[in-house]
Formats: C-alpha cells, sequence, structure tokens
C-alpha cells in the first residue's frame, strides 16, 4: 500500500505544479488509490462528504461571514479612528494606530486577507494623505494583517484544529498572547523607524475627543469581548462563538451602524459560500486523501525517519520552521497547511511536543508566507490598494518581517508562550 | 443558453442564502436553547446536514466564478498552443474527478436511503443528495471552460482578494 501511494504522490504532484485545481488534483489521488488499491471507488464521495459533517468545521463559513460583514465599511472607520486616537500623538502615529487597528479587527475577523483589503484600505490612504510614502503605509499594512488569524478568531486555526484533531478552542487561546507580541514587536519597529525619519505625529486630541471615538466605536468593539469572553468563560464553543458574533455582527451592520441593508445581505452571503466553497473543497478532498495516506501507513514511515534525521525536538522544530517559511513562500497558506499536517504532525507528536504550540508554530509561519515573495497573497492584495508593484511591495517588506520572524523564534523556543493560557483556561 | 445559465446561477445563488441563513439560525437555536435549558436534540445535526449542502454550492459557485485554487504560473507562461492543450487536460481531468462523484454517489445514497438519522426524522442519504447536482455542475462548468479555452481564452488567474485566509 505504501509503495502504491508513493508512485501516486509524484504523479499528483506533477498535476498540481501543471496547473490542475488543487482540491480535484486531491480528490483524483484519492480516487486514484482506491482504483489501484482494489478499494470500492465509492469510498472517496463517502470520505469527501462525510468531512464536512463536522460540528467544529461549521465554525468556518460563520467566522467568513462575520469577517464579510464586519468588513463593511462603517465598522472598520470607527476601529481605525478609535485606533488613531489612541496613538496616533506618538511619533509615525499612523504606524502605530495602522497595527492597533489590525489587533483589534483581529479580534472580529479570522484572515489576513481580510484584514489587508478591509481595514487595511483605510490604513493605507489616510497614512498617504498625511504624506507618508505608499511603500511603507502598504509593509506595514501587510505585516499587521498577519496577526489578524493568529489573534482569535481564526480561519486557519479552524482548518488546522479540524485537520489535524486539535482543540480549536485551545488553539485560539494560545494565539493571544504570540498576536500582541507580533503586534508589540512591530510597534518596536515602528518607533525606530519613527526616530531615524522624523516621522509626522499628531497632537495629543485630548481625553474628551478619546472618549468620543471611543464611543464611536463602542459597540464594534464589544464584538472580541462576545466573542472572547464566551469562550474564556465556557459558555460557548468556538462554533457556537461564531454564530452568536455573526449575529450580532449582522443586528450592528443592519440596524445600529447601518452600514449596509437587507438588500446587500444576499451578495454577503453568496461571496461568504464562494469562500467557504474553495476553503471546504480542499478540506473535503484532503479529508479523503488523508484517508489513503493512513491506510498506506505513510505517516507511520515518515513520522520515525524524521525523528531519527532531526534528532531532538529543537532540531525538528528548527527544521519544520524553515520547511514551512521556504513552502509559505511559494505556495498559497490553506493548501501548504492541508498537505503538511499528514506528514509533520506525527514526528511533533513522537518528539512530545505541545499539539497546541506545534499549531501556533504551523500556523504562524504560513501567516509570515502570506506576506512574503513570490507567492504573497497579502502583498498582492496591499500592492493593489497602494498602487504599487509587486516588486516594489516584496521589497519594502523586508524589514517588517523581522519582527515576525522574532515572535516566531520566541514561540519556538520558550512553550509557555502559547501554551500557558489554554493549560490556564482549559485546565489541561 | 444564456438564460439557462442564469436560471441556474440565480437559483445556486438563492440557495446559498437560504442555506447559510438556515445554518446560522440552527447553530443560534442550539445555543439559546441551551442556555434556556431546554436543548434541542436536532440543532447541530440540522447544522452539520446544511454545513455539506453549503460546502457542495460553494463548490460550485466558487468553480463558476473560478475561485478554485490553483497554480497556474506555468500554463500562463507556455506558448499559446502548449497552454491550450494544458488547460484542456487540465479541464479533462476535473471531468474525470466529477464523473467519479456522480456516478458513485447514486450508490451511497442507495445505501444509506433507508438509515435513519440520530437526531432528525431524515434519511442519512442526505449527506449525499446534493453531490451528484454539484458534480453535474462542475462537469458543465469544465466543458464550458474547456471550450472557451479552446476559443483562445487564456486561463484566468482568480482574483487575490478571493483568497480564503
Amino acid at each position: 500500500m505504501s509503495t502504491l501511494m508513493l508512485q501516486i504522490l509524484p504523479v499528483w504532484l506533477a498535476a498540481l505544479l501543471l496547473g490542475v485545481p488543487l482540491f480535484v488534483s486531491m480528490g483524483l489521488a484519492a480516487i486514484a488509490f482506491a482504483y489501484f488499491g482494489g478499494f470500492p471507488l465509492g469510498i472517496v464521495p463517502q470520505k469527501i462528504a462525510q468531512s464536512a459533517f463536522s460540528f467544529p468545521l461549521l465554525a468556518a463559513p460563520l467566522f467568513i461571514l462575520m469577517g464579510n460583514i464586519m468588513n463593511s465599511a462603517g465598522i472598520t472607520d470607527r476601529i481605525f479612528s478609535f485606533a488613531t486616537a489612541c496613538v496616533g500623538f506618538l511619533r509615525g502615529g499612523l504606524c502605530h494606530a495602522n497595527i492597533l487597528a489590525s489587533v483589534i479587527f483581529a479580534g472580529m475577523s479570522g484572515s489576513a486577507v481580510a484584514d489587508a483589503g478591509g481595514v487595511g484600505t483605510l490604513e493605507i490612504k489616510a497614512m498617504r494623505d498625511e504624506g507618508y510614502d505608499p511603500e511603507t503605509a502598504a509593509a506595514i499594512t501587510a505585516a499587521s494583517a498577519t496577526i489578524g488569524p493568529i489573534i482569535p478568531p481564526s480561519l486557519p486555526m479552524v482548518i488546522y484544529g479540524v485537520s489535524a484533531d486539535v482543540s480549536i478552542g485551545g488553539l485560539f487561546l494560545a494565539g493571544v498572547i504570540p498576536g500582541l507580541l507580533m503586534a508589540g514587536a512591530l510597534m518596536a519597529l515602528v518607533v525606530y523607524v519613527a526616530k531615524k525619519r522624523g516621522l509626522p505625529r499628531h497632537p495629543f486630541p485630548g481625553f474628551a475627543q478619546l472618549w468620543v471615538a471611543y464611543k464611536e466605536a463602542h459597540w464594534a468593539l464589544m464584538t472580541p469581548i462576545i466573542l472572547f469572553g464566551g469562550m474564556m468563560a465556557g459558555i460557548f464553543t468556538p462554533t457556537e462563538a461564531a454564530a452568536v458574533a455573526t449575529a450580532y455582527a449582522l443586528v450592528l451592520g443592519l440596524f445600529v451602524y447601518h452600514s449596509f441593508s437587507l438588500d446587500d445581505l444576499p451578495e454577503l452571503v453568496v461571496q461568504t459560500v464562494e469562500t467557504t466553497g474553495v476553503v471546504l473543497a480542499l478540506v473535503m478532498t484532503a479529508a479523503a486523501l488523508g484517508w489513503c495516506l493512513s491506510i498506506s501507513r505513510i505517516p507511520q514511515l515518515v513520522g520515525p525517519w524524521l525523528v531519527d534525521l532531526s534528532g531532538s525536538p529543537l532540531i525538528y522544530l528548527l527544521i519544520v520552521n524553515l520547511l514551512l517559511l521556504f513552502v509559505g513562500c511559494f505556495m498559497e497558506a490553506l493548501a501548504a497547511m492541508l498537505i503538511l499536517i499528514p506528514i509533520l504532525t506525527p514526528a511533533a507528536a513522537q518528539f512530545g511536543i505541545d499539539p497546541i504550540q506545534f499549531g501556533l508554530i504551523f500556523v504562524l509561519n504560513l501567516m509570515i508566507g502570506t506576506i512574503t515573495p513570490p507567492v504573497g497573497v497579502v502583498l498582492f492584495v496591499t500592492s493593489k490598494i497602494a498602487n504599487i508593484s509587486f516588486e516594489a511591495m516584496s521589497r519594502a517588506i523586508i524589514p517588517w518581517l523581522l519582527p515576525l520572524l522574532a515572535v516566531l523564534i520566541a514561540i519556538t523556543l520558550w512553550p509557555p508562550l502559547t501554551t500557558w493560557l489554554p493549560n490556564l483556561v482549559l485546565g489541561r | 443558453m444564456s438564460s439557462f445559465l442564469s436560471i441556474a446561477d440565480r437559483l445556486v445563488r438563492w440557495s446559498a442564502v437560504v442555506l447559510l441563513l438556515t445554518l446560522l439560525a440552527s447553530v443560534l437555536v442550539g445555543v439559546i436553547s441551551r442556555q434556556l435549558n431546554r436543548p434541542v436534540a436536532w440543532s447541530d445535526e440540522l447544522a452539520q446536514y446544511l454545513l455539506v449542502w453549503t460546502a457542495f454550492v460553494g463548490w460550485v459557485i466558487a468553480s463558476r466564478r473560478r475561485a478554485h485554487i490553483r497554480i497556474t504560473v506555468l500554463a500562463t507562461k507556455l506558448p499559446a498552443p502548449l497552454g491550450i492543450a494544458l488547460e484542456l487536460l487540465t479541464q479533462g481531468l476535473v471531468v474525470i474527478f466529477a464523473l467519479v462523484l456522480l456516478r458513485y454517489s447514486f450508490g451511497l445514497i442507495d445505501r444509506t436511503w433507508d438509515v435513519e438519522s440520530i437526531a432528525l426524522p431524515i434519511t442519512t442519504a442526505a449527506l449525499y443528495i446534493v453531490m451528484p447536482l454539484a458534480a453535474l455542475a462542475l462537469i458543465l462548468q469544465a466543458i464550458g471552460d474547456a471550450a472557451l479555452a479552446l476559443a483562445g481564452r487564456r486561463v484566468a488567474t482568480p482574483e487575490p482578494g478571493a483568497q480564503p485566509l
């Protein structure tokens, strides 16, 4: 069986590189395995349909819908104004505001691309209006957008949790500290750059102005509190929290902020279902292929080999980091995740690495991958918004990668950064 | 032909809206009923069936809008005739994949028809009932895309904004 799989995998990779849609190529690999392995072909459609019959996976469309609703103009405006009122008076104030707004938005949306395309559009425009060069504006926006899926809610973590069978609530909690560290590290770099270049600052608006900005954003700022408070207190599972927060966002957009009307709702929903289709097509066919991999015992072969190769957990994590960063440069994050989870997680388990820490390392690597050329979806989005070439964008992002890489090294070397909060709350 | 397409598109759009909003409502009913200490048994299961259906409708919408993730670097770099041949091969593989789903989903429906679901008074064949329709839509879309490729249209790269993560 494992020989058969090892013959199928190169053909599948070739099909993938030739441009066959990823979900089709995974489905065909599973079909080829069933056909040549003597299994009934019905097993493939069965695994595909059954894998979507999952309660944790329900969180995926709900978080996508919530992000789409939150991105409707009214709400992002308020968050960015509030962030500017908070930190705009520092040197390089709009850079700080950009990062802070991304942190707040990260608590309502689980996607880096949604962050870059939504609140990012405002951030880049505001910074350009104030005389920042478009490259810096776009680079900070792209770098801070990667915080989106690290601070909960997070679409990549839902997918990781479902595919690797790790607690999604645990992954969410584990992302809080690294997410805040990423913001802190980016802000530290802003402080340095602002001093060196003498970037502009706003006068302090006064507490009265700050209060006004807060009141404007109050109901939007409640979203992360509902989501997070509900999960921390054990009232909701992540899926239920997603439903409650989505309903809240709907009420907010329709009746409180009037940022969209009932007539706009169908298009928002159809967009959500489209994105859900892209995500779940991959998750479902990857589940069918995953079944083939486990029947052919590939993970049981690769796991011990990786353990022997690396020798110690730390060296293994180093290899995983380098591999994921490299793959992230060339492959879309979701695709890379679904392909590499069955290959990389068994060895991590054998080394006794906490599955939640490993999940965070996995996701953070791939999020950094969204802002590394040549294939970085967030870079595509921000370069388009800022109206600069992809090459200029790729050069501008380089210094802003360093703070994120520093956080990656920190969570790799020191497990409590990711495991302390989930252990505390979930009593693991 | 174009009127058939627009009717089909509208049907798919509306089923997407109804499915996802019902899914949302169903999970909410689960949360609220539990908070009121009168938990209902069917809400989670209903939401999960709806997720399977929503997923297949999403497959179709994503292939209509050519949003499925694929690596097009090579296909766009090749000279025209080779590029067209590659696109025809690709769409042929899509058809084969969808044909297998179409053919074998009927067997799954047949086999599970008499098995009742745990909490809902419906058959577990509900899991597979949308799959043949989705597979058929995938096949038609692939044939259409192949025809466009033959007519000389280059591979469209999906908008990066449509990328989910």
